[in-house]
């Protein structure tokens, strides 16, 4: 495992299981040092089980977990490292600020750990306690708002503070728990700058985990898409926009159309929008069948009986001021997304055609189950279970 | 009951009732919450006149009595340790029971309110025989003094502080301590900087509850021999004709009472929680490793041994010769009789501090912070103080109540109206506003809000107050023996009538049915509290 | 689910409210009507149930009259009394001590006693106002005693006065209960008798000589018996009914002689209440309950099951204590011992009390 020295934090087959169900299975996950990775899964894939066995509040039933090189869990440890011992920082969904402190109060108390735990009882932050804190409390914009207690902040200055809270004792790493989920959108869009800013100041490491794509491909250096307990696929958003590796991943991440496929020569494929060339045929299909998948932007929307065209019936257009998207049904219950300009008036029930322009790529795994077009729900009962 | 001291220090408001203080209180409830307010100040009332009776020089001399100032002093000391032990053990037991992996949890919990069912006059007695001739303490010296009237009085009354700090431990959120030990506090300083500050509130309304009733507590200090208000307060109403020395002494105590709530409510005011919202979600659970099976013994060993001590005591009296003196069916009639009364004073209690809870949780002021301190006078008075206050306003005013069980009951909610308020109103404060505003938005009246909404969320809260009172009502003495109709008998007169003619083997079968009465209200608390949850 | 709850302490209330209604049925102190059909009296007793319960059950066996007893302590009853005033619902009081009766006395609560009753008794044991007034008659003897330990102390040795206790030998051997009543009623006596400034000194030089203090007569006996102290200043029936509890203890009487307050003998005793809803039907059961307790069935009860002094003439005393014409030598008038608020003072004044 000495590759690890080189990471800010390595998990290694991890596996956890509450009782019967396992909930991480033998997840693997590498973070560079200085590096911000999402972790992007719908509710209840074990993100937040994972956050908790790296802070040291769960332990893993098997794997091993190494921050900042050292072993805190597994890989022959007798008992895995307490959480106070792993200097890992962690900003929860609600702030969790100590509601008996104030601001600065909060922020300074993780910088006391080198006095005796009398002196930390007794005696507030000591001067230089109290700079940093400062210094952290600039960092997040709200040195004016020290001597507050935290029930007279905003939700989003909460969070703030938690961020700096978390920062103030440098620790090796900061795990973010979807820390933007109670806030409204438009404070979420200012604070993932914020907060994204804040963790490069520092050079931190940084996890955080959503179940909001958005979040995860504005904020990511690498995001990793987490499903059943399993890292799918942990690569720079790119990628897993254009190179979803696989069914589950391409379902998640962003909408599209995924249909049955079988394979011809050429580098062709036959499927319901027609016979169409596509990538990565020779990775990810073994034998004839296999699925393929392609993006609202990758087709284009042609009158009824163009050349190239599938036919079918407009049944939803949803508009989205820079763009609308029109979902065709093209038969066997396949129903298509196409993006198109906001301008072009389609209704309901018309005839139209569907031309493929983009890039078709073929993905392992089988087809999820119905609906076959898939839609990144934008889950708003998502993380209603962590409240 | 996180806000236990709520019941009887104000301060630091709670940020989510907020809305409460701007409206004014409805006048029926007003009138309502008063009345308990009242009756508990009659006591006040009577000491007054008795004691202005008397002539200013008798007054002065009362004053001037030698050794006045130590015997307020050691009453308040006595008073402050007893207090402070009892909310460190309590907070210790809540922490183990209620935030940590300790074994049998269930049992541990009910194990830690135990003490309650012993009355501290027959533990103390226990003691006392235990460590005279013949008693397995013999070698250690007797157990006399203030050391051991705290300590005796600490092992039996700390659950009163256990059951609030319990409530309010097993609603930390979670986050909380896992936020505080991500940055490097380890568990017991997770414990004492963030569980104990959370429960800093309710640490101090139980200690405020414990001094309380060290204050009126009469039975255990004489016998182990700690002179306090209190004690010297039945001495002179020993010396019959003057009733004016007792009097002063009891005004004193009163003083004493009112410096103990003003003590409380700086102290809680020391615990800034803007807002206290707690997690309804399961709580803290802070591993013990190794050390969960010695915790689990200490937990037993604090909570049970005592009880265990007690009831072998009680039971190797059971075989001592001489045997029972006239009790034999006295036995079953003064089991049904305290049972009874003590159902029925618990009953009773929580009916008339119902309005002042409500009162005090959704619109303090002055009406209310009156009441609760009215209410706490009532809890620290001695039992004779509080039957003869109530025996001369009853003889002018309701001659035909005089020596009915109304007036036992009534003198039962002088005495421990304060707990009940105290579960009541807690229990109130946990239970947001904003679910009366939604039923309100819903078409439901105020009253409908209160009964469709609050009510049932109040349930744990209301049986809680009333096994509190009927516990305590079931070991009361002084009261019991002034009002109850004569002819009548109680359990708590049967031990007290034999132990104090030395007669312990006829105490040891009455004890023992108390105690086990007793226990049995325990589980009830227990299961009301949700302890076992 | 809440409501469940609901039900469980309606039920309660309905049980509690259901006994209670029963317990009233016969608990309540009176009821003109009810008392015609069935005589019955109330009676305060500072004296513990299992004493005196058998006595008033007898009682009620041989005259058909109902006796309601209030039972507590009797400084508490005397207390209570003195706030009832002619209110009181009480035809008797049978307490544990002359001062608590005198008190009572003093404040005019007793009626006259019947002239045959007073003869029954010596009169150093019937208050002088009985004859005047409303007063008290004795009904048991409690003597002073020196308890000692026997294997720790040769009898032949032991004080003969309450000054001798006060002598060297004696320095902190001696335990005592200075908040005890009967303690107290002594140090009254010692006042009657000697003023206060020499009992003030007494006390003082009994504290000097660091004599310990106990809680009550029991706590001083065992103490005794335990060889905590060698000698004890107690009432005579403690040690005698703690060696019928457990024979074999190392502890006996002694009694005193001399003609001090160390050989005083205190009573129970018993007054019959002035009271306004009084009848003469109750007036009559009330003088007939007092003289009952001076009977020779009730008085040979008290000396051999609690171990006191019967009163009333030609009973025996009860076994292993001597003659009541022997010890009663510093007996002085019983009415003098309620000053007990003044004793109080000088005792709290000497140091033994707070
Ligand atoms: N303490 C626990 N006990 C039992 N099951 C749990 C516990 N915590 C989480 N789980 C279960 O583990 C799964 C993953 O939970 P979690 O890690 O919180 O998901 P996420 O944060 O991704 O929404 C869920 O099915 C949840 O019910
Ligand atoms: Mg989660």
């Amino acid at each position: 495992m000495t590759e690890c020295k080189a990471h800010a934090i390595c998990c290694r087959s991890l596996s956890k299981s509450f009782g019967e169900t396992p909930v991480l299975r033998s997840l693997n996950l590498c973070v560079d040092r200085g590096e911000l990775v999402c972790l992007l899964g719908p509710s209840g894939c074990g993100k937040t089980t994972l956050l908790r066995c790296i802070a040291g509040f769960e332990h893993p039933g098997a794997g091993s977990i190494q921050i900042g090189g050292k072993t805190v869990a597994g890989a022959g440890l007798a008992t895995p490292a307490a959480p106070e011992a792993r200097r890992v920082g962690v900003v929860f969904q609600e702030a969790a600020l100590f509601p008996h402190l104030s601001v600065l109060g909060n922020v300074a108390f993780g910088l006391s750990q080198g006095r005796g735990l009398l002196s930390r009882l007794g005696r507030g932050p000591g001067r230089a306690e109290r700079a940093r804190a400062r210094e952290m409390l600039d960092l997040v914009g709200l040195a004016d708002k020290a001597d507050r207690r935290p029930g007279e902040l905003s939700g989003g200055e909460q969070q703030r503070v938690a961020l700096a809270r978390a920062l103030a004792p440098e620790p090796e790493v900061v795990l973010l728990d979807e820390p933007f989920a109670n806030l409204d959108r438009s404070l979420r869009l200012t604070l993932r700058r914020e907060v994204r800013d804040a963790l490069k100041a520092c050079g931190a490491t940084a996890i955080l985990v959503t179940h909001d794509q958005d979040e995860a491909f504005t904020m990511a250096d690498r995001v990793g898409v987490m499903l059943d307990g399993e890292i799918a696929q942990i690569e720079p958003p790119e990628r897993i926009y254009d190179h979803p590796a696989d069914t589950r991943v391409a379902s998640m991440v962003g909408r599209g159309a995924l249909l049955d496929a079988s394979v011809e020569d050429g580098g062709l494929v036959c499927c319901g929008l027609g016979r169409v060339s596509a990538d990565g045929i020779g990775e990810a299909c073994a034998g004839a069948g296999c699925s393929v998948f392609v993006r609202p932007e990758g087709l284009r929307l042609n009158p009824e009986g163009c050349p190239r065209s599938v036919a079918g019936r407009v049944v939803r257009v949803e508009y989205a001021g820079d763009h609308r998207l029109v979902t065709v049904d093209i038969g066997n219950g396949a129903a298509i997304p196409v993006k198109v300009d906001p301008n072009l008036r389609v209704s309901v029930g018309t005839e139209v055609g569907v031309e493929v322009v983009g890039p078709v790529r073929v993905v392992r795994g089988v087809k999820p189950p119905s609906p076959v077009t898939v839609s990144a729900k934008r889950t708003a009962d998502a993380g209603r279970r962590d409240r | 009951m996180d806000t236990g001291g709520a019941a009887v220090v104000r301060g630091g408001g709670l940020g989510g009732i907020a809305p409460g203080r701007a409206r004014r209180a409805p006048i029926m409830l007003l009138i309502a919450a008063s009345v308990v307010g009242v009756l508990a100040a009659l006591p006040v009332v009577y000491l007054f006149v008795r004691a202005l009776e008397a002539g200013g020089g008798e007054l002065a001399e009362t004053l001037r009595r030698p050794g006045l100032l130590v015997l307020v002093l050691r009453t308040a000391a006595l008073a402050g340790v007893v207090a402070g032990a009892s909310v460190a053990i309590a907070f210790v037991l809540a922490v183990l029971t209620a935030a940590t992996d300790l074994p049998l949890r269930r049992l541990s919990s009910v194990v830690s309110v135990l003490p309650l069912a012993v009355p501290c006059y027959v533990g103390a007695s226990a003691v006392v025989g235990l460590s005279g001739p013949g008693g397995v303490l013999e070698g250690m010296g007797t157990a006399r003094g203030f050391w051991a009237a705290a300590v005796v009085l600490t092992l039996f009354v700390f659950p009163l502080a256990y059951l609030p700090l319990r409530a309010s431990i097993s609603r930390v959120d979670p986050r909380l301590v896992d936020a505080a030990r991500s940055l490097g506090e380890s568990g017991l300083g997770a414990t004492l900087r963030v569980i104990l500050a959370w429960s800093w509130p309710a640490c101090v309304g139980g200690g405020v509850l414990v001094g309380l009733y060290t204050l009126g507590e009469f039975g255990a200090v004489t016998m182990l021999r700690c002179d306090t208000l209190t004690a010297v307060i039945y001495e002179q109403y020993r010396s019959s004709f003057s009733r004016t020395g007792a009097a002063v002494s009891s005004l004193l105590l009163v003083v004493l009472v009112l410096a103990l709530l003003g003590v409380g409510g700086l102290l809680r005011r020391r615990g800034k929680w803007s807002s206290a919202r707690g997690s309804s979600r399961g709580g803290v659970t802070l591993r013990l490793g190794a050390w969960r099976w010695p915790a689990f013994a200490l937990v037993m060993l604090i909570g049970a041994g005592p009880v265990l001590l007690v009831v072998l005591t009680l039971l190797s009296w059971l075989g001592y010769e001489g045997g029972a003196v006239g009790v034999g069916g006295g036995l079953w009639a003064g089991a049904a009789t305290s049972a009874s009364v003590a159902i029925a004073a618990g009953v009773a209690c929580v009916l008339m501090t119902a309005p002042a809870a409500v009162l005090a949780a959704r619109y303090p002021g002055r009406v209310s912070g009156l009441v609760e301190r009215a209410v706490s006078t009532g809890f620290a008075l001695p039992g004779i103080v509080v039957a003869l206050g109530l025996a001369f306003f009853a003889l002018r005013a309701t001659p035909f109540v005089y020596q009915t069980w109304a007036m036992v009951i009534a003198a039962f909610v002088v005495l421990f109206a304060a707990q009940s308020l105290m579960a009541l109103r807690a229990s109130l404060e946990r239970s947001p506003v904003r679910l009366e505003e939604a039923a309100r938005t819903l078409g439901r009246g105020p009253v409908g809000a209160f009964v469709g909404v609050t009510l049932p969320g109040l349930a744990p809260g209301i049986g809680a107050a009333w096994v509190l009172v009927t516990l305590s009502a079931m070991k009361e003495l002084p009261a019991m023996l002034l009002l109850s109709p004569a002819g009548s008998v109680s359990l708590a007169e049967l031990v007290w009538s034999s132990t104090r003619e030395a007669m312990f083997a006829s105490a040891a079968a009455p004890g023992l049915a108390l105690i086990g009465v007793s226990a049995g209200l325990v589980w009830l608390v227990a299961m009301r509290e949700g302890l076992t949850r | 689910m809440g409501y469940k709850r609901y039900a469980f302490a309606v039920i309660a209330g309905i049980a509690a409210v259901f006994a209670l209604a029963m317990h009233a049925g016969f608990g309540r102190a009176e009821d003109g009507a009810r008392e015609a059909a069935s005589l019955s009296i109330t009676v305060y007793s500072g004296r513990a149930r299992q004493l005196v319960a058998p006595v008033f059950e007898s009682f009620e066996r041989e005259t058909g009259i109902r006796v309601r007893v209030r039972y507590g302590g009797t400084a508490e009853l005397a207390a209570l009394l003195l706030e009832e005033g002619a209110r009181t619902p009480a035809d008797v009081f049978f307490a544990q001590d002359a001062g608590a009766l005198a008190a009572v006395e003093r404040a005019g609560r007793f009626r006259p006693l019947p002239e045959s009753l007073r003869r029954t008794v010596d009169p150093r044991f019937v208050s002088r106002a009985s004859e005047t007034g409303g007063g008290w008659v004795g009904v048991t003897g409690r003597a002073r005693a020196i308890v000692y330990n026997t294997d720790l102390v040769d009898p032949a040795a032991l004080p003969q006065t309450l000054e001798e206790v006060l002598g060297g030998e004696w320095a902190g051997k001696v335990g005592y209960p200075p908040s005890n009543a009967s303690f107290q009623a002594m140090v009254s006596a010692m006042r009657a008798r000697d003023g206060d400034e020499k009992t003030i000194e007494w006390l003082r030089a009994l504290r000097a000589s660091g004599a310990k203090t106990y809680a009550n007569n029991t706590e001083t006996v065992r103490a005794v018996a335990s060889g905590e102290v060698a000698i004890g200043l107690v009432n005579h029936y403690y040690a005698l009914r703690m060696l019928a509890e457990t024979p074999g203890l190392s502890v006996a009487n002694f009694y005193m002689t001399g003609d001090d307050a160390g050989s005083l003998v205190n009573v129970s005793g018993v007054g019959l209440m002035q009271r306004r809803r009084g009848t003469d039907a109750t007036r009559d059961a009330a003088a007939k309950l007092a003289e009952y307790l001076l009977s020779e069935s009730a008085q040979r009860y008290f000396a051999t099951e609690t171990f006191e002094y019967p009163l009333a003439r030609g009973v025996e005393p009860p076994t292993g204590a001597p003659a009541l014409e022997r010890v009663g030598a510093g007996t002085v008038d019983l009415n003098a011992l309620s000053d007990l608020e003044g004793t109080l003072r000088l005792m709290s004044r000497a140091g033994v009390l707070p």
